[in-house]
C-alpha cells in the first residue's frame, strides 16, 4: 500500500523532509503526527494519510486524516487514536478529524476511496503513517 | 446569569440527557449530547477567560484545547476533542461502504463506548469547576 499510496502524495513521513519554514497548519500537524504514530499507531492500522480540509482555505482549523487496516469498529479505531494524537493536536492547534475507511486492500483503492471522501485530489496529501514502510529494512 | 455560568448549565443539562438517552438504549444520541456537554464546557472555560467562544464547531474545539492546555487535563481535553468531533456526524447521519454496505449510527457507536465517553466528558466537567 505504501508504495501505491506515494504516487499520490505531496509528502510521505518516510523518505521527504517536511517544509519548515513556511509550512502550512497541515503540514505541521503532519510531521507531529507521524512522530506519534511511529510509535503509537494502534495495531490494527495499516496505513493514514492526511489531507487539508478545503483546497482554497489555507487557515483551516481542522485536516483530514484517512485510516486503513484491518479493523472492524470504527468507533474504536477513533478512540485510540484520539489518545495517539492528542499532543500532535496540542502542538499543531489544527483538529485532525478522523475517517477510517473500511475494506480498503490496495494504495489505488484508498486513493480512490479518499478522492471521493474528500471530493479533494490527494497529490496535496501525507502519509503519516505507513505499516509496511516502518518494517522496511 | 453570567455568560460562563450559562454555558456551564448547557453542559450539565446536556450531561443529564445524555444519561437519559443512555438509559433509553439511545447511545449514538447520548454520544451526541456528550459532544455537545463537552463544546460547552468549552464556552465556560472561554468566557471565564474572556475569549469570544468561535461559531464553527472546529474552532471551538480548537481554543478550548489550547485554553485547557496548561492544566494537568489538558491532553485529556485534546484526546477527547479529537475522538467526538471524529464521531459527530457519525452519531447523525448514516453512512455508505464499498459494496453498497450502509452503516446507522445506533451501530457505529456501542453503548459501552457512549458510556465511556459520557464518563470521561464528566469528568472533564469535574476537573474544570474549580476555574469556571
Amino acid at each position: 500500500m505504501y508504495e501505491d499510496l506515494k504516487r499520490f502524495v505531496e509528502y510521505n513521513a518516510y523518505e521527504d523532509h517536511f517544509p519548515r519554514a513556511g509550512a502550512t497548519e497541515y503540514q505541521v500537524l503532519g510531521r507531529l503526527a507521524c512522530d506519534r504514530l511511529r510509535t503509537e499507531a494502534p495495531s490494527t492500522v495499516s496505513a493514514a494519510l492526511l489531507l487539508p480540509a478545503r483546497r482554497w482555505e489555507m487557515r483551516s482549523p481542522f485536516a483530514h486524516l484517512f485510516v486503513f487496516g484491518s479493523f472492524r469498529s470504527i468507533s474504536r479505531v477513533i478512540t485510540e487514536l484520539g489518545w495517539a494524537l492528542a499532543v500532535a493536536y496540542q502542538e499543531s492547534g489544527t483538529l485532525p478529524l478522523i475517517s477510517p475507511l473500511l475494506g480498503i486492500r490496495t494504495g489505488q483503492e484508498a486513493v480512490d476511496r479518499v478522492r471521493n471522501a474528500a471530493r479533494f485530489p490527494p497529490e496535496r496529501g501525507i502519509i503519516v503513517y505507513a505499516e509496511d514502510a516502518r518494517r522496511r529494512p | 446569569m453570567s455568560l460562563n455560568e450559562a454555558y456551564r448549565e448547557i453542559a450539565i443539562r446536556a450531561l443529564d440527557a445524555a444519561h437519559a438517552a443512555l438509559a433509553a438504549r439511545r447511545q449514538e444520541k447520548a454520544t451526541f449530547l456528550a459532544y455537545h456537554a463537552f463544546e460547552s464546557l468549552g464556552g465556560a472555560l472561554s468566557a471565564t477567560k474572556a475569549q469570544p467562544y468561535p461559531l464553527k464547531h472546529q474552532r471551538k474545539l480548537n481554543q478550548f484545547v489550547a485554553l485547557a492546555q496548561p492544566y494537568k487535563f489538558g491532553r485529556a481535553v485534546a484526546a477527547l476533542a479529537i475522538t467526538l468531533a471524529s464521531l459527530r456526524n457519525r452519531c447523525l447521519y448514516p453512512e455508505e461502504h464499498p459494496g453498497g454496505v450502509v452503516t446507522v449510527p445506533k451501530d457505529v457507536v456501542p453503548e459501552s463506548l457512549a458510556r465511556s465517553l459520557l464518563s470521561r466528558v464528566g469528568g472533564i466537567a469535574r476537573s474544570l469547576s474549580p476555574y469556571i
